[in-house]
Parts: C-alpha cells; structure tokens; sequence
C-alpha cells in the first residue's frame, strides 16, 4: 500500500492525465498522450516539461518508417508519486464520503 | 492548486478514464497478435527438431519477427507494453518464456535421437501455450492497470 502524498506538479488535470496514461503502459508516444488529454502540441510540450524537470517523466525519441516520434514513459520515482498522489485522492474522497 | 475533497471523486474518474484509454488501445486487435506471435512460436518450437543450420535459421528468424512484430504493433497503437510490466502480468510473460524454452529443449532432444515426427506436436503445443497464456497475460495486464480505489 503506497501513503498518500499530495504532488502539486502532478496534481494540475492535465498532467494527472499523463500521468494516469503512463501509469497503465511502458511508454505512450507524445501524439497519444496529447490526443488523450485534448490539448494542443505546445500546451503538452509545457506539462511534458513539467513533469520531466520534476524527475516524473523520461523522453525518448525514436524513428520509425522515415518518422520521429517521441516516447514518454514514467520514471520509477515518478510511478511512486503518482500511487502516492492517487492515494491522497482517494484519502480525500473517502473524508467527503465519495465512492469512485 | 487545490485539495478540495469534492473534487478528488472528479479527478480519480479522470484518472480511470485516462487508464482505460491505454488499456484499451493495448487491447485493440489484440487477437491478431496473438494468432501471429503465437504461430512463430510454433516455428520457434517445431523447427528446433529440424537439423543445424535449420534449428538456428527457426529460432533466430522467429525471435526476429517476434521483435519486430512487438515494435510494429507499438508504432501502431502509440503504446508499448513490453510483457515484463507490471508486476503480476510480469510472471505470465516468465512462465510463457519457461514453457516455449522448455518446449524447444524437448524439440531439441527429439531432433538429436531421430523423433523427427515430435516436430508437429511440439509446433502445436508451442502454438496453444502461446495463445492461452498471451490472453492470460491480457487478462492480468488490464486488471492490474484498473484504478482500484
């Protein structure tokens, strides 16, 4: 069981969203994540940069049939504190009588 | 930044929508996967009753598409998943990875004492292992990404 700790760089919605992406696989290319949450390329580049200064988050770019991609995976440090984060959610939910 | 407790249900619906989002992609055309992954680790298992070079060309040339395979189908979903992730679903990919070398090792012993013939059931048993626990390994996957509060 992880202890819920509140992260304040993932806890904006969009980076939760990321987050929550790359919590469920190895890597999720840029294009996805970007497509999953709904936002522009520039918008996703900021919380990207976000969540790899804070140590969360790991790029890799890779090509493919002539094309660049960018992979985005979480890093071991940044998988603890999104379980943390998910956590303190779920402590919260519970004091306001929330059922998810 | 918040810590409204109204507004953590909201999120962690958010956070299950965006899991599920991924779990689906990794699921989608699953089968066909399978059926291709499984069938060349029949070849990896049945050709190692063939002679040398043969036995090699087989378990080469199939750990080669196998990995291409796995890099294609990445490329295609925008997702990769590489079998040893996460934790439970990584004991289905070993015991897999156990049960095909085993497999081989028989076809081996076959091809070395003449039982030329082992070579078709070991093909099939490779074949049916591959695609049980392929689908088991999907099964363990999306119940240990689910969000359980």
């Amino acid at each position: 069981m992880t202890a819920p700790v509140f992260d304040a760089v993932i806890h904006a919605p969009g980076r939760l969203q990321i987050c929550a992406m790359l919590s469920a696989a190895d890597e999720v290319e840029f294009s996805v994540a970007r497509d999953g949450i709904g936002v522009s390329d520039s918008v996703m580049s900021k919380h990207v940069k976000q969540l790899e200064e804070a140590g969360h988050v790991k790029l890799r770019k890779a090509a493919f049939a002539g094309r660049q991609r960018t992979w985005l995976s979480l890093t071991a440090g940044g998988r603890n504190a999104f379980a943390g984060h998910v956590a303190e959610l779920t402590r919260l939910a519970g004091l306001a009588g929330i059922s998810v | 930044m918040s810590q409204d407790p109204e507004n953590s249900g909201a999120m962690l619906a958010e956070i299950k929508r965006s899991q599920d989002a991924v779990r689906n992609r990794v699921a989608k055309a699953s089968w066909r996967y399978q059926l291709v992954y499984s069938a060349f680790a029949a070849v990896m298992v049945g050709g190692q009753v063939a002679p040398m070079p043969l036995n090699v060309l087989a378990s080469a040339g199939s750990a080669g598409v196998l990995m291409l395979l796995w890099r294609r189908w990445s490329e295609k979903t925008g997702v990769s998943v590489m079998g040893y992730t996460p934790k439970h679903a990584r004991w289905v990919a070993i015991l897999l990875g156990a049960l095909i070398g085993g497999l081989m090792l028989a076809g081996v012993y076959a091809g070395r004492t003449g039982h030329y013939w082992w070579g078709a059931p070991l093909a099939v048993s490779g074949f049916v292992l591959a695609m049980i626990l392929s689908s088991l390994w999907m099964r363990v996957y999306r119940a240990e990404t689910a969000y359980r509060p």
